[in-house]
């Protein structure tokens, strides 16, 4: 379990997907904005719980510190404490499952079209709804009405080269490759037949972009 | 002539940067670039997508001046290390591009292709840089490539033609032109004066005939 633990015991989560973007106000007030083109890889910044008691997680810490920060683990958000970050908001009565890339999409492309779209009431996708394709997860930026082939805005550039008829995963089917970008040490403090873990930071979870 | 980037007239730009090196005989070409994706412009795909660390500067001034710029590769990949190591590194060609997108980010072609070379160089040094931390423990190391800019090398390289026999003749063989150059070469013409051997016109009356008759007389 391990990162995926960590996930599930959090005391807070910061989610970081902003693009690079530099800034420049005038002396008349006026802003100009330039973003550098990059992947927008997902940053999680898990502060965990204090206080677990070591003798019941040591398991769980043997476990990252097998991963360290030298390997990845997908994360997934299909857990009953997490399943409320990608939750399905659409009309469709579930997460769709049937979805397929409708065509190649260009490189670094924000828009994509996918077919093979279930029947829902009104909007197939909100905005702030979540997709996955080839192992990358996007979120939806607008409401997508629900349509055949439907043609929908994603957050950052495709990652990687998928093709027509590349699965579309949705909402809790979305998964996050991840690296521990810091990886806290943590400090014992002795108690009746054990000691409390207190980690010593908030771990950083950075997305394996790998194409 | 002047060359108008039209696509900086939005008050929100979106673009990335593309180097490109040339390394060897026959050319083995690298190509990277800070996108998500690979982007193929004018024939080439840039696609070391993994690799870009750092892109230094770029002075860009209207008097031309002769800059260096370092560009740095992360040391994990083995491709980045055998480029480095390879025999053929120093010299090789380094060409920076920088590229305005679209909405969608793609390459923007209206009115014109927006893609511009904004340096030609080549590597001058290259070096691999270590960072431990022993608290972190962490060590991470950098590929560095140092390019010098072609006007330097312009400025250090030493071109012409001698004004002697040999070299004259190297170039044009069969050409007499210079070959009294050695026999007046210490000879000092002081205009509307007898010319004077050893530079010194002490003596002018003495040395007058001995000049013309090494130069020849007409």
């Amino acid at each position: 379990m391990s990162f995926q633990t960590i996930f599930e015991i959090q005391q807070s989560m910061t989610v970081n997907n902003r693009r690079t973007v530099g800034q420049q106000v005038s002396r008349s007030g006026q802003i100009r904005t330039a973003q550098y083109l990059t992947s927008v890889p997902w940053v999680f910044t898990i502060t965990p719980h204090n206080y677990l008691y070591y003798p019941q997680v040591r398991d769980v810490i043997q476990s990252i510190d097998n991963l360290d920060r030298q390997t990845s683990m997908v994360i997934t958000f299909d857990t009953p404490e997490l399943e409320w970050f990608v939750a399905y908001q659409g009309g469709a009565s579930s997460a769709p499952t049937t979805m397929t890339l409708d065509s190649t999409p260009a490189p670094n492309a924000t828009t994509l079209s996918i077919t093979g779209v279930p029947s829902a009431s009104g909007d197939i996708f909100k905005a702030g709804d979540f997709i996955m394709v080839d192992g990358y997860t996007y979120k939806v930026t607008q409401d997508v009405a629900r349509a055949d082939t439907i043609s929908v805005p994603i957050h950052r550039p495709v990652i990687g080269s998928p093709t027509a008829g590349a699965a579309v995963a949705c909402a809790e089917n979305c998964t996050f490759n991840v690296y521990a970008e810091a990886c806290p040490t943590y400090t014992l403090t002795p108690m009746t037949d054990g000691a409390f873990v207190n980690w010593d930071g908030p771990f950083v979870f950075r997305e394996n972009v790998a194409p | 002539m002047s060359t108008t980037m039209t696509a900086l007239s939005s008050a929100n730009i979106n673009h990335a940067e593309f180097i490109k090196m040339t390394v060897g005989d026959p050319a083995t070409y690298y190509f990277f670039c800070n996108a998500a994706s690979p982007i193929s412009v004018d024939g080439m795909t840039f696609n070391g997508l993994g690799s870009l660390l750092l892109l230094g500067e770029i002075n860009r001034e209207v008097k031309a001046t002769s800059v260096d710029l370092s560009v740095s590769l992360i040391g994990i990949d083995p491709s980045n290390i055998a480029l480095l190591l390879s025999t053929d590194i120093k010299g090789s060609l380094v060409e920076v591009w920088r590229g305005f997108l679209d909405s969608d980010n793609q390459i923007i072609t209206s009115p014109s292709q927006q893609f511009f070379k904004r340096y030609t160089g080549i590597v001058n040094s290259v070096a691999i840089n270590e960072d431990w931390n022993e608290q972190l423990r962490s060590r991470v190391a950098t590929c560095s490539i140092a390019c010098t800019s072609m006007r330097k090398v312009l400025e250090n390289r030493i071109a012409g033609l001698k004004t002697n026999q040999a070299s004259w003749q190297f170039y044009h063989a069969g050409d007499t032109s210079m070959d009294r150059v050695a026999a007046i070469s210490n000879t000092y013409f002081d205009f509307g004066k007898p010319p004077t051997k050893g530079g010194s016109a002490s003596n002018p009356a003495d040395t007058a005939q001995e000049v013309v008759d090494s130069v020849g007389a007409p």
